[in-house]
């Protein structure tokens, strides 16, 4: 049932998932383009120095590039599960409601991992060349706040979208906002780096929320 | 697994509420507050301050008296020689001390420590200039230094460590008796300045070294050891966290130190005395260290939220004055009080002491608390009245009772339990 589930998913988000792999890798190819550029136009010790001591990081433009993918996904997932109402017949599988929301999201997770992790590595990859590895512990803890901005958005478009009344979507909305940014608020770097335990934890909580809303879904709130 | 959503919900409800309601609180109530900026008259022997009162500054003494912005000026000729001097009103000798244009801006002193220069990110990569390679100006070097657990030198346009310059400079530590790893480093890595002081660094120890590099060289010496007679057991007992260094034209100061228990020192002169500056309140993650400089005085104050505190000394670094100030925090003012008796607590995640995030806590005033049980009681009676009082509502509860407002206005917000 696990696996079914989790191939049910892939078959039905396999052409958007893609797309967004191939966008975000895209993207990030674009910045390693733009980083080469930086470094023939550039003395190579004034961009370290620039990074080092005005923390310039070539990758910060995609900041908010895995918020809106999880967003992006969360909604190509769940939008028409709720909109014609499909979620009612998973939620009837002898399974139970918790664990059939529960593989949903882990497939939607996975996908969303297997979209940011590539353009991550690519941007480490071509970054080694430039950079020594004093950058890559800094690019691992200055995205890593980003991407878990990116895994929980997903969780919490989740929660919101499988809401079955527009009020409490509203509440969900806004209490999404503002958790959401906590995940951005650093304009330096490695500035989550006493915190990231407990964002990483924060972030995995976060499951728990589509589960509620599933729960409300399957018991008829708001219909 | 419902109820633990719903708990956890809360609960980031009370945690979001207790950062942005606050947040919002102060963005509409905040006025100006700004601290006194303090001088010192070395004609009249007094402080004197430049203060901002309902968004307009005064300049009094420490007497309460007022005064213009002239009569401020002459009395404060060194601070404001250049305005004098435009007016033609610049005294020509001050205590004895010829006021001259080139003296007056050779041994001005200027230096500015915030506690989140104490406590920032950074990567452990840093230019170690040439403090002698024959030129009029100082240039970046090509590669970085990076100073851990060993010293080794990175070429920044290749990006492949220098294995004989890095061997050099390792050989040299181990010869100057550096223990590794290093465990503070402080420079100043611009050219934008009158000559290069290098590094100082403290090793594994806690011992100081000053580190060069001249023309290509190593140049590594424990402090102490250049240190007379007389300062070298302060120099052995100095434990510093931090190192200031900020070359000014007098070429007087090393460098500014902070050690462990939290005591500010100057490093000056060619026998690298080293002078405690007399604060009796700093506290370097709180207070901001202003050091200014001039032919006849150095005034240091520390600046924090609830005082100010200004010391001179003169040109021997011996005390000559000393001013102390409370100031009225946030948390005193009306508008503060009124916040810790409507908020039982707020959440920040940023702090002036610090350049990383956290967690920072205010707690509110009992008042506060009283108004938590009181909402708290009368949210159980509304429970009960509507016949509601069942251990699903525990949630609602426990939020009502750890966040008084911001659990209320959850509990009217969030679902309702089953």
């Amino acid at each position: 049932m696990f696996k079914s589930l989790l191939y049910k998913e892939w078959i039905k988000l396999r052409l958007y998932w893609l797309l967004l792999f191939v966008v975000n890798v895209a993207f990030c190819g674009f910045l390693c383009l733009r980083l080469r550029h930086v470094f023939r136009v550039n003395e190579a010790v004034a961009v370290w120095s620039n990074w080092i001591f005005k923390g310039y990081l070539f990758y910060r433009i995609c900041e908010y590039v895995p918020l809106l993918l999880g967003v992006v996904l969360g909604c190509l997932q769940f939008f028409p599960e709720t909109l014609s109402k499909r979620l009612r017949l998973v939620l009837h599988l002898p399974l139970g409601e918790s664990r059939a929301a529960s593989i949903h999201l882990v497939a939607g997770l996975l996908m969303l991992a297997a979209v940011y992790l590539p353009g991550l590595a690519l941007i480490a990859g071509i970054s080694a060349f430039y950079f020594p590895p004093d950058f890559q512990s800094n690019l691992l803890l200055t995205y890593t706040p980003w991407l878990l901005g990116g895994f929980a958005a997903y969780l919490l478009t989740a929660f919101t979208v499988l809401e079955p009344t527009w009020r409490l979507r509203v509440v969900y909305l806004l209490f999404s906002a503002a958790l959401l940014r906590l995940f951005f608020m650093e304009d330096f770097y490695n500035s989550y780096l006493r915190v990231m335990l407990s964002l990483a934890i924060c972030t995995s909580l976060l499951f728990v929320f589509p589960l509620l809303s599933t729960h409300r879904f399957g018991k008829g709130y708001g219909s | 697994m419902k109820t633990f959503a719903r708990t956890l919900l809360f609960a980031s409800g009370v945690i979001l509420l207790a950062h942005y309601l606050p947040a919002g609180y102060w963005l509409l109530s905040a006025k100006m507050r700004r601290p006194p900026i303090v001088y010192y008259s070395c004609t009249e022997k007094q402080f004197m301050f430049f203060r901002y009162t309902n968004q307009t500054a005064i300049r009094m003494d420490a007497h309460g008296k007022v005064y213009e912005r002239e009569e401020f000026e002459r009395i404060l000729p060194i601070d404001h020689w250049m305005q004098l001097l435009r007016d033609g009103k610049l005294p020509d000798t001050v205590g004895g001390v010829a006021l001259t244009a080139e003296a007056l801006r050779r041994e001005r002193l200027s230096f500015r420590i915030k506690p989140t220069m104490i406590d920032t990110p950074s990567v452990n990569l840093t230019p170690l200039l040439d403090a002698d390679t024959g030129r009029v100006r100082l240039e970046m070097p090509e590669d970085f230094m990076r100073l851990g657990a060993t010293i080794e030198f990175i070429h920044a346009q290749t990006n492949v460590v220098e294995r004989e310059k890095s061997a050099l400079f390792q050989r040299a530590f181990a010869e100057a008796g550096f223990v590794f790893p290093a465990t503070v480093l402080g420079g100043n890595p611009s050219t934008m300045k009158p000559y290069d002081e290098g590094y100082y660094v403290a090793d594994a120890t806690g011992a100081t070294f000053h580190l060069r590099q001249l023309r290509g060289k190593p140049d590594i010496h424990r402090v102490s050891s250049l240190a007379s007679a007389e300062d070298k057991p302060k120099w052995e007992a100095l434990k510093p966290i931090y190192f200031h260094v900020q070359e000014q034209d007098t070429r007087e100061v090393h460098a500014i130190i902070v050690d462990k228990s939290n005591q500010a020192w100057f490093a000056v002169g060619k026998n690298y005395r080293l002078v405690p500056i007399p604060l009796q309140h700093y506290d370097p993650a709180r207070m901001s260290l202003v050091v200014r400089g001039d032919l006849i005085n150095r005034l240091i104050s520390a600046t924090g939220e609830d005082s100010v505190e200004a010391v001179v000394l003169n040109r021997d670094y011996g005390l000559v004055d000393r001013y102390t100030e409370p100031l009225v925090p946030r948390a005193a003012t009306p508008a503060g009080k009124l916040a810790r008796a409507i908020f039982p607590f707020t959440l920040r995640f940023e702090d002036v002491s610090t350049g990383y995030l956290g967690v920072f806590t205010e707690v509110g005033s009992r008042i506060a608390l009283l108004v938590n049980g009181g909402l708290l009681v009368l949210m159980l009676v509304w429970l009960g009245s509507r016949k509601q009082l069942r251990l699903s509502r525990l949630p609602d509860l426990l939020a009502v009772a750890i966040g008084g407002i911001y659990g209320v206005a959850l509990v009217f917000l969030l679902p309702k339990a089953d």
